[in-house]
């Protein structure tokens, strides 16, 4: 008979849960963790205009949420620092393709706690010192996917590889800046903007494609209505300012 | 499947066992305290050595960064006195594991000692025997199986450290890449292959631990039941 009500007990605590997330106007939005800022500052405008919307984030590295989507995480929209993993999730037909579309473009710095002298350029000061260099890990985070890119093509990789930290996502390079515990980061500029710990900003040679964010509505998602009301919003004008004011470039091509 | 670099499982096994040396040498200096003292704040005081037990792994790796890190008060004389830091090195990892397997260590041998009979010692001690030889050659010995029981939980809680050395430790391929950490990454850049060769072998290290300490437990009550 315990062992009954236990069970019990336990069937209706699960039931309970999974109510409260069939909430109809209840957003889910997995985003890049570089967005952490700009989407709070987002929320509290987008919730003027549209207050029956509830949102809620998932922050993480992109390629991380995408393979929880690809395992079936009820997410309704994803917002991604990186193009490939949104490219992996549209050819399984896991996020819709014609909402597929850029909100956003960034660039890298490389950062610091102290100032860089006025003549340096970044590959000396890489060169030049023996310090900790923390980037994202490049298989598993955009970020560090991109500073592997620009390294190699300035012949930096090999030569650093030893003294470089790797970070689970683009926000833990800056907190591992931020704290001191590692002298140099390689960061996203909109990441260098926002904070007040950084103030030695290098612009890294830019020898690519830029870096674009794309948006894009899950496939799996009910509430696809909700979900493209949030997209049009963020890549609309007053979403666009917001991006901007938190360091974002515009994206090509959808500039207001 | 063989074609996977090793380091992490050498570095794991190296962390483990400078760890648990540490932990062995400090648990049991504790335990001997506390099995013998009485004093105010005791409880508390065994309160904190256990608190790890029941802590995030988030939590520990947030006092350690604070304690160790580059403007931590640790951080800061160990980079003055000795010229090192601990923040990103396999150092950093061995005292994470250092601090999550000390209270299971402390556990074993603080019972390992309440189970020896105060007797023997007192005799020994009427025959002015010192105590630091009393230790060694009775004290020691009796409560052996249960020092080592702890020795191997402490070992194999060492292999298995995570949240906290990845937050000082950072992950550094070939320097601080542990077991733990290296399924981790494997994972998240979707490489499950390379997360299912490094899970065995963490979970059949497990396994053989937890295995033998159980039979020696069973071989050990056979033998002082026969005794």
């Amino acid at each position: 008979m315990k062992k009954m009500m236990c069970l019990l007990s336990i069937a209706m605590l699960m039931s309970g849960c999974g109510n409260t997330s069939a909430n109809d106007d209840e957003l889910l939005v997995s985003t890049a963790s570089s967005l952490t800022e700009v989407m709070k500052r987002m929320e509290q405008e987008f919730h003027k205009v549209e207050p029956d919307i509830e949102l809620s984030f998932n922050y993480g590295s992109s390629s991380k949420l995408r393979s929880q989507i690809e395992q079936g995480a009820p997410t309704d929209l994803f917002l991604s620092a990186s193009e490939k993993d949104m490219e992996l999730l549209e050819k399984q037909q896991l996020v819709e393709s014609e909402s597929v579309r850029p909100f956003a473009g960034n660039r890298l710095v490389l950062a610091s706690g102290k100032e860089f002298p006025e003549t340096t350029n970044f590959a000396t000061v890489l060169l030049n010192t023996e310090e900790t260099i923390a980037v994202g890990e490049p298989d598993s985070v955009p970020l560090g996917a991109y500073t592997k890119q620009e390294f190699e093509s300035q012949k930096l990789w090999k030569p650093l590889e030893g003294r470089l930290v790797y970070a689970k996502d683009a926000r833990q390079v800056v907190t591992y800046v931020e704290s001191g515990n590692a002298d140099l980061g390689i960061i996203y500029s909109s990441d260098a903007v926002i904070s007040r710990e950084i103030v030695g900003i290098l612009e890294v040679p830019w020898k690519m494609d830029s870096i674009i964010y794309p948006g894009a509505i899950v496939t799996a998602s009910g509430n696809q209505q909700a979900a493209s009301v949030f997209l049009d919003f963020v890549t609309g004008p007053k979403g666009q300012a917001i991006l901007e004011q938190y360091g974002f470039l515009p994206a090509d091509g959808e500039t207001p | 499947m063989m074609a996977y670099d090793l380091s992490p499982l050498w570095l794991s096994l190296r962390v483990a066992a400078i760890s648990t040396l540490f932990v062995f040498l400090v648990s049991l200096a504790l335990a001997r305290f506390m099995s013998r003292r009485e004093f105010f704040g005791k409880s508390l005081v065994e309160a904190l050595i256990l608190l790890p037990l029941v802590l995030p792994p988030t939590v520990i790796g947030f006092g350690l960064i604070v304690l160790f890190g580059v403007n931590g008060p640790l951080g800061i004389l160990l980079e003055q006195w000795f010229g090192f830091r601990v923040v990103f090195t396999w150092i950093g990892a061995a005292i994470a594991s250092f601090v999550v397997s000390l209270p299971l260590m402390y556990q074993s041998v603080l019972a390992a000692f309440e189970k020896v009979d105060p007797r023997w010692e007192n005799v020994a001690r009427t025959m002015g025997v010192s105590e630091w030889r009393i230790f060694r050659t009775i004290t020691f010995p009796l409560a052996w199986s249960g020092i080592l029981a702890g020795l191997i939980l402490a070992f194999a809680r060492g292999i298995g450290e995570f949240g906290a050395t990845l937050m000082i430790a950072g992950y550094i391929p070939g320097v601080t890449e542990t077991v733990p950490l290296a399924i981790y990454f494997a994972y998240e850049a979707g490489d499950m292959e390379k997360s299912l060769f490094w899970v065995l072998i963490i979970s059949s290290l497990g396994v053989a631990a937890i295995t033998w300490v159980n039979y020696w437990r069973r071989k050990t009550a056979m033998r002082i039941g026969r005794e």
